[in-house]
């Protein structure tokens, strides 16, 4: 008797880990077929969100245990030119991001390291802007290899230009994707009059929907409350540690008029029809242990007036959770 | 988009315009002289035209609608601080002021004794070159004009935020900090939505918003919504740069969308802003298009501006006889190229209603005064107005409040 509700309890956790999954985007590693391979490895917990320095005794063992998955960037103007021409010119790619994963079942950290041969930390006028680079995994199933969602809505390749017809909210139609922005400008101060504009420490990550104003939902913590992130420049190489919850947290109730997301694939404006079969997700796609989700990387050099659509971009590569 | 319950308008009679920048100065020491990052804006700015503006040549950067598409252009390049909005000047004080001065040597034009400052570093040196190629500034174009003797002319040209009925910083911005006040189509930024993309400065053809570098978002003019609806029970007041206007060139008012609002035209009819757009100023209540006197700037570029401009009127050119003409001494051709009634409206269509309106304010303005000393024209009766508020039947100039 004992043994039998060991048995159920297990299977109702089970139920309760593979129930956000299914609503979510579970799909078996190898299905998608895509650019690249990047595994999030398992490690002891809990991950240390107070100093993200890789190098901090907390987390050199848990990097060392993560594989580097290399991910090529192609400019994205000849990235939507032709998949083809760039899978073929994919391995001369002009920049590349090395990036691992890891996850204590909790929290889920993405640490993504690449060359730019200037430190773009500041803003010291209306047209500089600063280095920045983004991962996006989309709420639902991305259709095409360089848009989201849907081919009627090719939009979040174009972030940050999401503009029209984005700004219509009748054409709030396609799958929008959940993004960790990353902005070199955001980092520690260095010391008034010192140069460089920044030292390595933490740093702030936007979380951004795709096809949508900034984040959809409201809740109740900040970004910074949700998302950790730290970066460093060092021998002309970024290194940029995000870390973020693996489910992401509840959107508050939303007020009348506010679009609403749900993860059975309904976008619609709250209050819904009542009835409707809807499970709110909040600001970011969760990413469950046990799952693979397409995932995508991004980055921006501001040194070469790079920002909103004139950046670099990957093809989607499968993320692996374990 | 929430339904706009009245839009406010705007309109400069640049007949009046003496280009004193003070309301630039109102502006500036209410809202941009203290906050690190804001020395170089000015939300509001008067140049001269012709010229390049301010910032720099922005009449050919682009942003707004474009007209076939409907889309907003976001193709424009970002003005610099330096070199296209003109960085605030600091001087070398500590090289020029020092305690001590040395005495002069043997210069034999000073009187023995003379204490000199040492040279040459002790000039005092603008930063940056006045000369230079980053020489730039709001006004930089002042007084300069067109034309030869004794044919010359140019004009003041005030400019805020036109707070658009169809803005394009709202349409550029991925954001949406960018709004609308429901209450008076005021447009803002959230400055907690704003996260610095600058699509707003890039969608705007006005280049009103400005990026400020140093917390990272964009601030424009906010059409001093503080005085139009203060919390503390105070009366409402009109911006700084209406009630400080030296010239009394400014004029307030809101307009309803006769399309969304029953009560629109005996609304409108209120306001002396409508009577000088729509015309209705020639019998006080009904609208007559051909007879409004106020135009908007590059309405080509889609964004349905609140600011209205009396186009200016100017002396007549001389010709090679040196005998005057009939011609005015601004071109009509450049005003036309300046302002229009809409977006719609063809080269050929604003010509005619730039020499309509000149006409018009001479035929009104030579009618003079009646025996009491008031203008006998209603409309010149409204342009000459000096108070602030008035009821109806009143030559008021600003009415933002009835």
């Amino acid at each position: 008797m004992k043994t039998m509700r060991i048995v159920q309890a297990f299977a109702l956790a089970s139920f309760l880990l593979q129930a956000p999954a299914a609503l979510a985007q579970k799909v078996e590693p190898g299905a998608f077929n895509h650019d690249f391979l990047l595994t999030s490895v398992r490690v002891a917990g809990p991950l240390d969100t107070g100093n993200l320095d890789p190098a901090s005794p907390a987390w050199r063992g848990k990097w060392a245990a993560a594989p580097v998955t290399r991910v090529n960037l192609m400019w994205k103007i000849t990235a939507n030119v032709n998949v083809e021409i760039f899978k073929l010119m994919g391995a001369g790619a002009a920049r590349m991001l090395d990036v691992q994963s890891v996850n204590d079942g909790t929290d889920i950290a993405f640490r993504y390291s690449f060359a730019d041969a200037t430190q773009s930390d500041t803003i010291a006028d209306v047209p500089l802007f600063h280095d920045a680079a983004a991962l996006s995994v989309p709420f639902g199933v991305a259709d095409s290899p360089f848009f989201t969602g849907c081919d009627a809505g090719p939009v979040q390749f174009d972030m940050i230009h999401m503009g029209n017809p984005c700004n219509d909210p009748t054409a709030f139609q396609c799958c929008p994707v959940g993004m960790l922005f990353w902005r070199a400008d955001k980092g520690t101060p260095n010391a008034p009059g010192r140069t460089p504009a920044t030292v390595p420490g933490p740093s702030e990550s936007e979380v951004i929907t795709g096809n949508s104003p900034g984040s959809v939902h409201e809740v109740a913590e900040t970004d910074a409350d949700i998302v950790h992130t730290w970066q460093s420049f060092a021998a002309k190489r970024w290194t940029v540690v995000v870390v973020r919850p693996i489910v992401s947290p509840p959107p508050l109730e939303p007020p009348e008029g506010a679009t609403v997301i749900c993860r059975e694939g309904i976008v619609g404006t709250a209050p819904l029809p009542p009835g409707t079969l809807c499970t709110p997700v909040g600001n970011l796609p969760n990413l469950v242990p046990g799952a693979t989700y397409q995932i995508v990387f991004a980055n921006w050099d501001g040194g070469q007036q790079e920002r909103n659509g004139h950046k670099f971009i990957g093809q989607w590569g499968d993320l692996v959770v374990r | 988009m929430a339904i706009i319950q009245k839009q406010v308008r705007m309109v400069f009679d640049l007949n009046k315009c003496i280009g004193c920048q003070t309301c630039t100065m109102a502006c500036k020491t209410a809202y941009t002289d203290r906050m690190p990052g804001q020395l170089y804006m000015w939300w509001n700015n008067v140049e001269s035209q012709p010229g390049r503006g301010y910032p720099r040549n922005y009449e050919k950067l682009g942003g707004g609608f474009d007209p076939k598409t409907g889309l907003v252009d976001i193709g424009s390049p970002l003005p610099s601080i330096n070199a296209d909005y003109g960085a605030p000047w600091e001087y070398n004080y500590g090289q020029v002021m020092p305690t001590e001065f040395p005495v002069a040597p043997t210069d034999p034009l000073l009187p023995v004794g003379t204490q000199v400052p040492p040279n040459p570093v002790a000039q005092l040196v603008p930063s940056p070159d006045p000369a230079g190629p980053n020489a730039y500034a709001m006004n930089w174009d002042e007084d300069v004009g067109k034309g030869t003797m004794p044919n010359a002319y140019y004009f003041y040209l005030p400019r805020i935020c036109n707070h658009c009925t169809k803005p394009g910083c709202m349409a550029a911005c991925p954001r949406q900090a960018p709004y609308k006040r429901e209450e008076d189509g005021i447009v803002l930024i959230d400055q907690e939505r704003c996260e610095g993309y600058r699509f707003c400065n890039v969608g705007c053809p006005y280049k009103k918003p400005f990026f400020n570098p140093d917390i990272k978002k964009s601030q424009k003019c906010i059409f001093c919504y503080p005085r139009l609806n203060p919390k503390t029970g105070a009366d409402p007041k009109a911006s700084f740069c209406f009630t400080q206007c030296v010239g009394r060139i400014r004029f307030l008012g809101f307009w309803k969308d006769p399309a969304v609002h029953a009560d629109a035209q005996a609304f409108n009819a209120r306001y002396n802003v409508n009577r000088l757009i729509d015309g209705s100023w020639v019998d006080g209540v009904n609208p007559n298009p051909a007879m409004g006197v106020a135009l908007r700037l590059h309405p080509e570029w889609g964004t349905e501006p609140n600011l209205f401009y009396v186009p200016p009127l100017s002396p007549p050119q001389f010709n090679t006889a040196n005998a005057l003409t009939n011609m005015p001494r601004i071109p009509v051709g450049f005003l036309a190229g300046l302002f229009g009634d809409n977006a719609a409206q063809t080269v050929g269509q604003r010509t005619d209603r730039v020499k309509s309106i000149l006409a018009i304010l001479q035929a009104e303005f030579a009618k003079g005064e009646d025996a009491s000393g008031l203008p006998v024209s209603p409309l010149v009766r409204i342009l000459a107005a000096r108070k602030e508020y008035g009821g109806p039947g009143e030559s008021a100039r600003l009415q933002p409040f009835q």
